[in-house]
């Protein structure tokens, strides 16, 4: 019925008792000059998030941000489960390229 | 130029001297200010609204102008026969004014005096006629000739003929249209002669002209199909478009993106990713193993060129920076791999041809092979961009090591020695065209590009300076903003539902700022497990409710504006039926929760999962006077399509039946208003004695400062509880 269902997360559990992987994973930011900035995020947050914080914490414009994963532009409203992100992936921040 | 002349001298020997017209430039000048008059007319309406100057510079009216001159053209040199009547006709009395004209006319070896004879006679009478007379007698009998026996298309009686004899001169003509002549009726006679003048000359310089002039009027009229779109309207809201959809390399373009597709700026990464991604889709299924695409940051990678140091390209540094980026791919097995290269504010193109034929193909025999593996570089301004050939030699080395293990080195070292092109292609006319030059060069490329490259191989007309006009690519940026457009259109329904299910970035904050206001504060932990609570998860776009607790009494209220999701949570008695619903509601739920609080909706879950009948029940007590009771809570979008609607008659038995029944309203604010929603929604709630609610996208609560209230009312929380009531959530969406 729905589209683009995600898997549900969030307890620590699921009904049989068995752990669920971790909720939150820490992500790493790392801008071109090699400035690391470490986030914890759930898996099932938009990524968004992480960019609005990463830019509010840099004082720059999020439209002036390129988020890069294993060479893929990371898309605000995916989450890292979409992205295939693990814990401890480093995310390439990149100032947009013109020409 | 002509008429000053003439109507300054006196004397005739003397006029002539001066008048020295260079017939070309006649036929142009003409031809225009005729046009120019025509174009004056047809505009003149709306030219006194607007100032002039404006409208000359709008490209439509250049448009229309140049239209109507090619026309024009056409229709001058080609259909109709030239007009020859119109100076005899005004000035002259003379006989020998007739015989002059007919000269000029006739005169095969210069088109120019053709064209230009109706104008140019008209004026400049008096004098002109007796100097050319007199001047060229030769001339005089070498046209007649010419008329009689050369050209065909002419036939015509002698001239004298047509002067004196006053009866008719009639020349049949092969074509329809006649022009009369009529010259000197008052003095002599009138003679009425048929002339059609049109020498084989004329018509060749006539095509000529067309050919080069025409033609290229013609050709801006293409372009101008191009570039003539409709301004897209900047100031309504656009939504991202995601391109191609469900693709892990798809682009998000959004409004910015597409305003650098204005004339004269600079594009960026999303715009040459987008088509690319693009073009990429157009290749046959069956053929796009062969091709690979890097996106525009895989060289900023690799080069790292953000560091201040020279371009590093220490080969296996800048390996380790993407060697995640090729995980999934096997790049020597493509047989063109493209990577943009973008620095110092310009982009160019890299193409790798056959780089897995490193390994098959030796140094001695490779001029003969049919596959050359080697490096394209394709730069609109050449040498702008250098130092590439070492980084992508030491790439395609360690990737090859990468790929292969240990095992190859001797291979891995031949790709250090790989062949590098810097091409000789079209080259960019101004400064900001570089990136629609590399599209353009990506674009032909796949067109025309054979299934065995090899650059030894000479091309007609590829990969060389004429490969395409520069213009061609000057042009690409309003079909790539036409393109987007058109995306735009269709997705535009999905996009609608997308956004349901995408976030806003608008929702996030407005929430955290409101919460501030209301000085409630959430607790970490719920209290009681039998509570759930659906939290906003800002989701959708912004959810704001703002509840007001009064008497059961009155009816609700709801007033809302910019909102046209609202989906009230309706407490239901009856519990059996709604299992599978709010099950439904749960997952849809899932779909968008991503905020904070989402933990506690998914707490809730599983308690439900288990208790699987107090599901969604969650009760605030009013604190203060301990009635009830209101719950406000909001949900992403959910996509259920009007359920909210299907049960009206339910809610407002249990509404009624109970009163410390919780009601709860979900509020979904997104974009689109839609009134009749929002009145059908009121109406649904109207009859309910419960209280007075106002929904207000601007005065936002979250839902988690309400929760406090409730668990420290023990009352109202075991109340519920032996109530059981269950909370049902429902949205209804737009469709």
């Amino acid at each position: 019925m729905g589209v683009g269902r995600r898997v549900p997360v969030g307890a620590q559990r699921n009904m049989l008792g068995v752990p669920n992987r971790p909720t939150r994973i820490l992500l790493l930011v790392k801008d071109p000059w090699e400035n690391v900035v470490v986030f914890r995020i759930k898996r099932s947050a938009q990524l968004k998030k992480l960019m609005i914080a990463y830019c509010d914490k840099k004082s720059a414009e999020l439209d002036n941000m390129r988020f890069v994963h294993n060479g893929r532009l990371v898309r605000p409203n995916l989450t890292p489960d979409e992205h295939e992100m693990e814990s401890g992936d480093v995310i390439d921040v990149v100032p947009v390229l013109l020409g | 130029m002509t008429r000053r002349f003439t109507s300054d001298s006196t004397s005739p020997s003397k006029r002539f001297q001066a008048f020295e017209f260079n017939a070309d430039d006649e036929v142009v000048e003409k031809q225009s200010t005729k046009m120019i008059a025509k174009f004056r007319n047809l505009m003149k309406p709306r030219n006194r609204k607007s100032t002039k100057n404006k409208y000359l510079d709008s490209p439509i009216i250049k448009y229309k102008f140049l239209q109507c001159f090619t026309k024009n053209l056409e229709k001058e040199f080609r259909n109709e026969p030239i007009d020859v009547d119109a100076g005899v006709t005004h000035g002259t009395k003379t006989p020998q004014k007739e015989i002059t004209t007919l000269l000029l006319d006739d005169d095969a070896t210069d088109v120019g005096t053709v064209a230009e004879d109706g104008g140019a006679a008209r004026e400049e009478m008096p004098g002109l006629d007796v100097s050319v007379v007199s001047s060229s007698p030769n001339h005089e009998k070498k046209q007649v000739c010419a008329i009689s026996d050369d050209d065909e298309r002419i036939e015509m009686r002698s001239s004298s003929t047509l002067v004196s004899s006053p009866s008719t001169s009639e020349a049949p003509l092969e074509e329809q249209e006649s022009y009369p002549v009529s010259g000197g009726y008052e003095i002599v006679e009138t003679a009425i002669g048929d002339l059609q003048l049109e020498s084989r000359d004329s018509r060749a310089a006539a095509n000529a002209y067309k050919t080069s002039g025409e033609e290229a009027i013609s050709s801006l009229d293409a372009r101008y199909g191009d570039v003539w779109i409709l301004d897209f309207d900047f100031s309504k809201p656009f939504k991202d478009v995601i391109y191609p959809q469900g693709d892990p390399d798809a682009v998000c373009i959004s409004k910015r993106d597409l305003q650098l597709l204005q004339p004269a700026t600079f594009i960026n990464d999303t715009i040459v990713d987008f088509y690319i991604q693009y073009l990429k889709s157009k290749i046959q299924p069956e053929e796009k193993h062969r091709f690979h695409f890097f996106n525009s940051f895989f060289f900023r990678k690799l080069a790292d060129l953000d560091k201040d140091q020279p371009v590093a390209c220490e080969g296996k540094e800048a390996f380790q920076r993407v060697l995640k980026w090729t995980r999934k791919v096997n790049v020597f097995e493509k047989d063109y791999i493209f990577i943009p290269v973008n620095y110092r504010l310009h982009w160019s193109l890299i193409v790798i041809c056959h780089p897995g034929e490193v390994a098959n193909v030796e140094d001695e025999e490779i001029e003969s092979s049919p596959k050359v593996p080697c490096i394209l570089h394709m730069d609109s301004i050449r040498g702008s961009h250098r130092g590439l050939k070492n980084l992508v030699q030491r790439y395609l080395c360690e990737e090859w090591k990468e790929k292969h293990g240990g095992t190859a080195e001797n291979v891995s070292l031949k790709f250090l020695h790989l062949r590098f092109f810097a091409l000789e292609l079209p080259q960019q006319e101004n400064s900001f065209d570089c990136g629609l030059f590399l599209l353009h060069y990506v674009e032909r490329f796949l067109e025309e590009a054979p299934v065995e490259f090899s650059p030894f191989k000479k091309f007609s007309n590829f990969l060389n300076k004429n490969w395409f006009p520069p213009a061609d690519a000057s042009v690409k940026r309003f079909q790539i903003k036409k393109l987007i457009c058109k995306i735009l259109e269709d997705h535009s329904q999905e996009t609608l539902i997308d956004d349901c299910i995408d976030k806003d970035p608008s929702s996030q904050r407005p929430n955290k700022t409101h919460k501030e206001e209301t000085g409630i504060k959430f607790p970490e932990e719920m209290p009681s497990p039998t509570k759930t609570f659906d939290v906003n998860s800002s989701s959708s776009n912004a959810c704001g409710i703002k509840t007001s607790l009064l008497e059961a009494s009155p009816p609700i209220q709801i007033a809302a504006r910019n909102l046209s999701l609202m989906s009230p949570i309706k407490e239901v008695e009856d519990t059996g039926d709604q299992i599978a619903d709010s099950s439904v509601d749960m997952e849809d739920r899932e779909q968008g929760s991503g905020s904070d609080s989402e933990s506690y909706f998914f707490k809730g879950l599983s308690i439900s999962k288990t208790s699987s009948k107090h599901r969604f029940s969650k009760h605030i007590g009013d604190a203060v006077a301990g009635n009830p009771i209101s719950q406000t809570s909001s949900a992403d979008c959910l996509i259920m399509e009007n359920e909210a609607f299907d049960y009206p008659r339910k809610t407002d038995t249990s509404e009624s039946s109970s009163s410390d029944d919780l009601t709860a309203c979900v509020v979904l604010d997104s974009e689109e208003e839609n009134d009749n929603e929002v009145q059908y929604l009121s109406s649904t709630l109207e009859d309910q004695p419960s209280f007075h609610e106002v929904t207000d996208s601007t005065k936002i609560i979250n839902p988690k400062e309400i929760m406090p209230l409730s668990s420290k009312d023990p009352v109202s929380d075991s109340s519920n509880q032996q109530a059981s009531k269950r909370l049902r959530l429902t949205l209804r969406v737009d469709r």
